[in-house]
């Protein structure tokens, strides 16, 4: 028995010791360099700062204006995601033939790397060259927008890339659930007197809505951490108005070498992460029986 | 209460045509059973009477309205699917009332209609679960209880049975005769299984690739099945069939030649089929007999199975197999017994096309 155990361990072992170096190590070494304050000097050891650094980052306006541009995009695009993805879902759904070709190709930009697709939305919206543009001009005459270096057409422009990046994965999964519901079910309300409306406020989306708490939740998670797309198609601008949280981050570890700040950042997101999923997940599971009774 | 016609009901799904030209006039208040093998159509007709499909020509007729284009809810049907069908999301007393809140019905009054179904259908305990909190049978009571807060004109069931076990099956069955009685509704039922079909209906439809094969209350197509199709599908163990040859035939008696060939004379005419014609000499293993019997067939014995009160021989003759019921209690070997007797008031025979010869001496009562 006791030789079976060590067998056991010892099986499990390369796994364990691989996540406790890549995940808990730096995890614990992420909290631990949170309370600690560095100096630009890398020759000057770091010292233990307390709170130091969350009140730094407290009475930053950028990272104020980080969280708050953050915030903007996450409601825009996951609400956009979350309608386009089940309207796209919905017309999946009804298509009979070559589904799987089709939702291969619609998941195209979901696979592609998110830094491509900024360089690409960069692109997109140039002033100068930008294929928006020139198609805005010729068809409807309407003069160069200097889409990424002026509010609000900047945040807009995120948020098109975002939701263009994420919507086809949103759309993948609510059509998964879609498929999960069974004929019959839909034809006993079309039986009981349910138009194609009521079916879907009574019936599809009631028993959608565990796809709709998992997608979101990646969406809430995506969307939080986004860095490549806003990096690339505004830089941060105009000024820092669209330095979202990601890119802040990155700017305070690899452009101010500020580790401490960045790391109670960091801790601060996963902290804020876990509490507007926990919010969203009360929103959407919490009304089990909105459907039937509302 | 509502009469039901249809018209020349065809269907077809691309190039497949499955329902090939169906008339049919059922009455207000029976119970009408469609039945037969697996893509028969059978299905597809009900979803046509309900209106959840579109026939591709034809009409359905509810006492004297063409309905071909209303919604089913404008038909005034309700139905009961083989998978029940639930909203699983919804309480038993939301699935009962949700037809009637769709029709924007007044809270007490939904209340109180539901109240009523649950009675009916003893779901009084059960108003507060959701379908997954049900066992199988509860969930086809709350499936049938949905059907009548409706008070529809015709009820449907697709299968409604299907899912259930052996017992339970017994006695939803009753539960479902109970209801027909109690509501004296139109109900149309659809169901592979043939002793579904006898004990519910007042009226036989049997389907076979998308036609008609023959219609009737069941003891009349049990007795007189107008083909080898009908006259296998009902009945269990079903009926055997004897390869036989007509060596001559008048009015009142034909003469077969067994495959092992014996020589039997048969007290009923083999009509207008000629002679030297291969047939087939249906007899139901009721009719078979250990003694008795107004002639003999060879029979070579292999296994006894017993059920208690009657048992089957199972075994052949000549090249045929062959079920006989075996009512009497002792013991019965291969040795003892060679021959069966054929009860030939209730034997059948069918030409090479397997139809009925019908023009059979008038059966001594």
């Amino acid at each position: 028995m006791r030789g079976q155990k060590r067998f056991a361990w010892l099986m499990a072992a390369p796994s364990i010791l691989a996540m406790v170096a890549l995940g808990i190590v730096p995890l614990v070494w992420m909290v631990w360099t949170a309370f600690q304050s560095f100096s630009p000097n890398p020759r000057i050891p770091p010292r233990f700062s307390g709170l130091d650094n969350l009140g730094n980052l407290v009475g930053d306006p950028q990272f104020v204006g980080s969280l708050k541009i953050t915030i903007l995009v996450l409601i825009a695009a996951l609400i956009l995601q979350l309608v386009l993805g089940f309207i796209l879902a919905l017309a999946l759904y009804s298509i009979k033939r070559a589904r799987g070709l089709v939702v291969s190709l619609i998941l195209i930009p979901t696979a592609i790397a998110p830094i491509v697709a900024g360089i690409v939305w960069w692109m997109l919206f140039n002033t100068r060259f930008g294929a928006i543009n020139s198609v805005l001009f010729q068809w409807f005459g309407i003069d160069p927008v200097n889409w990424t270096i002026e509010m609000p057409t900047a945040y807009i422009a995120i948020v098109v890339a975002v939701v263009w990046q994420w919507t086809p994965f949103v759309a993948v999964i609510l059509l998964g659930g879609l498929t999960t519901i069974p004929r019959d079910t839909l034809d006993a309300a079309r039986i009981d007197g349910a138009t194609a409306w009521q079916r879907l406020r009574y019936i599809v989306l009631p028993l959608m809505r565990p796809f709709f708490l998992v997608v979101g939740l990646l969406m809430i998670i995506e969307i939080v951490r986004l860095y490549e797309l806003p990096f690339y198609i505004t830089q941060g601008g105009p000024g820092n108005q669209t330095v979202v949280a990601g890119v802040f981050l990155f700017k305070l570890a690899f452009s101010f070498f500020d580790l401490g700040r960045a790391s109670m950042m960091s801790v601060f997101l996963v902290i804020a992460l876990s509490m507007i999923a926990a919010l969203y997940m009360r929103l959407v599971a919490d009304h089990k029986n909105k459907g039937a009774s509302g | 209460m509502t009469a039901l016609s249809l018209r020349g009901i065809r269907k077809s799904f691309g190039a497949v045509e499955v329902i090939k030209g169906i008339d049919l006039d059922i009455d207000s208040g029976e119970f009408v059973v469609f039945v037969g093998p697996s893509g028969c159509g059978k299905s597809t007709l009900l979803r046509i009477i309900s209106g959840l499909e579109q026939a591709t020509s034809g009409d359905t007729v509810f006492d004297e309205e063409v309905v071909n284009d209303h919604t089913p809810f404008e038909r005034g049907v309700a139905m009961v699917f083989q998978s029940y069908a639930l909203y699983p999301h919804m309480t038993v007393a939301e699935n009962l009332g949700f037809p009637l809140k769709l029709a924007k019905a007044d809270p007490q009054e939904i209340a109180a209609k539901v109240k009523a179904a649950a009675d009916i259908l003893q779901l009084g305990p059960l108003l507060d679960r959701k379908p997954d909190q049900l066992s199988g049978g509860q969930k086809q009571r709350v499936a049938m209880g949905r059907t009548i807060v409706r008070s529809p004109r015709i009820f449907l069931f697709d299968e409604p049975l299907s899912n259930l076990d052996a017992d339970l099956r017994i006695e939803m069955r009753l539960e479902i005769e109970k209801l027909h009685k109690r509501l004296d509704a139109t109900m149309i039922y659809v169901t592979h299984d043939q002793v579904e079909a006898m004990t519910l209906a007042d009226r036989i439809v049997v389907l076979r690739d998308g036609s008609v094969e023959q219609m009737g209350p069941p003891l009349d197509l049990y007795e007189n099945p107008v083909n080898t199709f009908v006259a296998s599908f009902l009945g269990s163990p079903r009926i055997n069939f004897l390869n036989v040859e007509l060596l001559d035939s008048d009015a009142s008696s034909c003469k077969l030649l067994l495959a092992d060939g014996s020589h039997v004379t048969a007290p009923f005419s083999a009509g207008t089929a000629s002679v030297g014609e291969k047939m087939k000499l249906g007899v139901r293993p009721e009719d078979l007999s250990a003694s008795g019997g107004d002639f003999s067939i060879p029979f070579r014995m292999e296994i006894h199975e017993r059920l208690g009160p009657t048992s089957y021989l199972y075994g052949r003759s000549g090249a045929d197999s062959i079920v006989a019921e075996y009512r009497e209690r002792g013991a019965v070997t291969p040795a003892t017994l060679t021959t069966l007797g054929v009860n030939s008031a209730h034997a059948h025979l069918f030409d090479a096309n397997g139809l009925s010869v019908r023009n059979r001496q008038e059966r001594v009562s």
